[in-house]
């Protein structure tokens, strides 16, 4: 009986030390594998072209787990929701977007509220919000340094809320176009949305 | 609840996994040497115990048969390919009483139709979509991207003792190994995946992780000790393979650790030879040694005690739930792991 208590023991330890061995490799891993910036700016059309079409099942099977891989880096957080006053919240597909209701002019300010919520029951949450450049499909940008995310850094208490407000200065010089990027959690990369501003 | 009702459970679910698995295959060429393989050997009898556990989760949490199904047909694939691979591994001549697949073919087809399988098991995870939506599918393949890649890990770490002939291993060394290569595969994936669908992931997936560890522990302990004592026609496979591979097990560790410095230099030398046959008297004498020092007893004990583990966070996790089939059929499972006698 002790000794089988002694195994018992052994066994917690090697299960507590081997969960915490995977979740530093699965970190170093992530800051290599999702470059954010990179992927966004790349043309989807060159990721797939990469992969050869083939009449092998199996082929396609990878091409559509890419492909929906692809399409959903930038959006799997539901912590962000449009604030319900009135805007419109559109989505694509199944893609959590955070857009700017009509349409905005070159110069301007918009600002969008939104609420981060803590899904847990149990747990406080802190958020560090950053947030990327926004890119039209022209490859034109509004660069970050032009969005203001208020406040920036967030703890919430299990299943609670926080408006957050994020503005957006258009550049004068900005052209018309639909402008997307992330906003994000550096804490926790899960937590994420899409911000798309459209320009006339 | 009766033995035989857990069995019938286990043996409906593990139906319904195998229609879809054969819905998978493929009707077009290569077939011969590919496509009319892949059937082997998940229709050679199994006892469906991976999907089981998926899928009596789930519906124990609340969740339903045709939510769980497609991630049990993924699970059951794995299973089955890494069996092709591993009876190549192993150098095994029968699995489920039949000749292994690379005895009856050849290693490359075998090793092939077990790639063919592994790539098949994407297809139901894509399937989840219209089933789960996007965002539970992706929390789904993303258990089984740790799942396999924990596998393979400890598949390597126990191949790697073998080609080092290694005999200075210890029980922590043996528990790290088997949660890598059995457990995360065996029970605390198939369970944690069964508790996200159920609860549309609402649920903390890690809470399962000692239960899962726990009951795969004792389920390849327990499989461990079959390989030596049980009835062959029962067991379905060569009885002291084990030792003849140079696997190793529990047992094996302990007889390390407990044999004369004589005995132990025998051992090395006979797990060293590579060439040794099935016939040959060491391995009896293996086993034997085996009996003299009790290592069977001893890996008995630390398996029930680890079932017992394995029940009392069992009954932390699930106490909470309504009863229901499931729900007992799960309880049922952890006894018959280690009263099994196939």
């Amino acid at each position: 009986m002790a000794d089988a208590q002694d195994t018992l023991r052994s066994a917690i330890n090697v299960l507590e030390e081997e969960i915490a061995a995977g979740i530093v490799a699965a970190k170093k891993l992530e800051n290599k594998v999702i470059d954010v910036e990179e992927v966004r700016n790349q043309d989807p059309r060159d990721l797939m072209s990469r992969i050869r079409r083939d009449t092998h099942d199996a082929v396609d099977i990878l091409l559509d787990a890419a492909t929906v891989l692809f399409n959903q880096f930038s959006a799997l957080s539901e912590n962000f929701r449009k604030k319900d006053n009135g805007l419109q919240m559109k989505s694509a597909d199944q893609v959590q977007v955070l857009e700017n209701e009509g349409k905005a002019t070159p110069g301007q300010q918009v600002e969008i509220p939104v609420l981060l919520t803590n899904d847990s029951d149990t747990e406080e949450m802190a958020f560090e919000l950053t947030k990327t450049d926004l890119s039209s499909p022209a490859g034109v940008k509004i660069l970050a340094r032009n969005i203001t995310l208020q406040p920036k850094v967030v703890l919430l208490k299990p299943a609670g809320e926080k408006e957050i407000l994020i503005r957006v200065k258009i550049p004068k010089s900005c052209p018309a176009g639909r402008f997307s990027g992330l906003i994000q959690d550096n804490r926790n990369l899960n937590v994420r949305s899409m911000l798309t501003i459209e320009v006339e | 609840m009766p033995d035989s009702v857990m069995k019938s459970m286990l043996a409906e679910y593990a139906g319904y996994t195998l229609q879809g698995i054969e819905q998978l295959i493929p009707d077009k060429e290569p077939k011969k040497y590919l496509y009319d393989l892949i059937g082997d050997y998940p229709n050679r009898g199994g006892k469906g115990f991976r999907p089981g556990l998926c899928i009596a989760t789930c519906r124990a949490f609340g969740g339903t048969l045709s939510q769980a199904l497609n991630s049990a047909v993924a699970l059951e694939l794995f299973h089955n390919a890494f069996l092709i691979h591993d009876d190549i591994e192993d150098d095994s001549f029968v699995r489920r009483n039949k000749p292994t697949m690379h005895q009856y073919n050849n290693v490359g087809i075998a090793v092939n139709v077990g790639d063919a399988m592994n790539v098949l098991s994407l297809k139901p995870l894509m399937e989840n979509r219209k089933v789960l939506g996007p965002n539970l599918s992706l929390k789904v393949f993303g258990e089984i991207c740790h799942m396999v890649s924990e596998t393979v890990e400890g598949q390597a770490i126990e191949l790697g003792w073998r080609k080092d002939n290694n005999c200075k291993l210890t029980e922590k060394d043996y528990l790290r190994m088997i949660l890598k290569k059995t457990c995360w595969y065996t029970c605390i994936h198939p369970v944690r995946i069964g508790a996200i669908i159920g609860t549309n992931a609402k649920v903390v997936p890690s809470k399962f992780d000692r239960f899962g560890y726990f009951m795969g522990t004792a389920f390849q302990i327990q499989d461990d000790i079959l390989n030596l004592i049980a009835d062959e026609t029962k067991y379905g496979k060569e009885i002291a393979g084990d030792i003849i591979e140079g696997k190793r097990t529990l047992m094996l560790i302990h007889l390390f650790k407990n044999c004369t410095k004589a005995e132990l230099k025998k051992l090395k030398s006979y797990l060293g030879d590579t060439h040794h046959k099935s016939n040959d008297g060491t391995g009896k004498w293996v086993l034997r040694l085996m009996k003299k020092y009790h290592s069977i007893e001893y890996a008995r004990g630390v398996s029930k005690y680890m079932a017992g583990a394995a029940l009392k966070e069992f009954y932390s996790l699930f106490s909470g739930l309504p009863a229901s089939k499931d729900k007992k059929c799960i309880e049922d499972l952890i006894v018959y792991m280690i009263n099994r006698d196939y």
